[in-house]
């Protein structure tokens, strides 16, 4: 059993956004900057200006919500500032975040069967969900090396060492 | 003790999305920008007129698309849900379709930010942008809705 204990900063996110940041948005900024064209060309003005205008606001605001959504999610609400304290063994992993005064908020239990990978970077393990979401085990966390080995060894038995792109929260 | 099995449809993620999520003034302010364009750009009202008519179907489109796309390529929002909501907090368990059990949590009702109580569901946040969702359709009757609702108020935690 490895036991995992510590408080998730901005740093710590952004570094897991960054690591994962992927392919996927572009199809969608191309879209909304075709779609973006199409208006300036109807609005019969100067096409390009305007169109470089959508363009630039569009993808700001795609990697503002990419960026700024997981942040705001971490620093907002009754767990900002939260300790969590993960338990993991062969069979699942359990995580029980603790408020800053030491009251309980969350108390949870996952099978390995959830995670659909597991990605290693020089500072986290980067857990992989379902969904879009990514949940960081910064290696700071663990209380040895051999913890952090030996949840390395967890991870490749399970079958889930991945890479470290794809989606993000 | 409140009982319910929940099984969430890409209508309920719809509504986490657009309506009643405390969210719609940054939709407003994603569109509103958009149209001012339009309209400074536009120099006779059927381009005005179709111009907007594009961007809103488009913003529409999208949101949508995203929605459906996230609720298909995340087989956790499709397991089945089972709710306990009691004075001390919820629970949840979750397991797939072939009965394999896909976690369990327990939030104690200090852990909720606030309460939404749309039209068709309870939306029950824990942050600003993460929420749970327990449709109205899957309570048992009406007096477990105004249960939940009773339990939500009495903690300060509900939003219109």
């Amino acid at each position: 059993m490895i036991e995992i204990e510590g408080r998730l900063t901005s740093a710590d996110l952004t570094a897991a956004i960054w690591a994962r940041l992927s392919r996927w948005p572009v199809p969608w900024a191309l879209l909304l900057a075709t779609v973006g064209i199409a208006v300036a060309a109807l609005a019969d003005g100067a096409p390009w200006y305007y169109a470089a205008s959508l363009v630039g606001s569009v993808s700001g605001a795609l990697l503002w919500g990419l960026v700024a959504g997981p942040l705001r999610r971490l620093r907002s609400g009754p767990a900002a500032g939260a300790t969590s304290r993960w338990t993991v063994n062969d069979d699942e992993m359990r995580c029980v975040t603790v408020a800053e005064d030491g009251g309980r908020l969350v108390e949870g239990a996952l099978p390995w069967s959830v995670l659909r990978r597991v990605a290693e970077t020089r500072t986290a393990f980067l857990l992989v969900g379902s969904g879009r979401g990514v949940t960081p085990l910064p290696k700071r966390w663990f209380a040895s090396d051999a913890d952090v080995a030996g949840f390395r060894t967890l991870i490749e038995a399970h079958g889930l060492r991945g890479g470290r792109k794809g989606p993000i929260a | 003790m409140i009982e319910l099995e929940v099984r969430l449809t890409p209508r309920d993620m719809r509504l986490v999305r657009f309506g009643a999520s405390g969210r719609r003034w940054q939709s407003w302010a994603t569109i509103v920008p958009f149209l001012v364009l339009v309209a400074v750009t536009s120099h006779s009202l059927p381009v005005l007129i179709v111009s907007t008519a594009i961007g809103v179907v488009t913003f529409i489109g999208i949101g949508r698309l995203l929605v459906r796309r996230g609720f298909r390529s995340n087989p956790l929002l499709r397991d089945t849900q089972r709710w306990t909501i009691d004075e001390a907090g919820l629970g949840c368990e979750s397991t797939r379709d072939d009965g394999e059990r896909a976690g369990e949590a327990r939030y104690e009702w200090r852990a909720i930010d606030r309460v939404v109580d749309a039209r068709d569901a309870f939306l029950l946040f824990t942050s600003a942008r993460a929420c749970m969702v327990l449709p109205k359709r899957c309570f048992a009757s009406e007096a477990e809705i105004d249960r939940l609702r009773a339990l939500v108020v009495a903690r300060g935690l509900l939003r219109s």
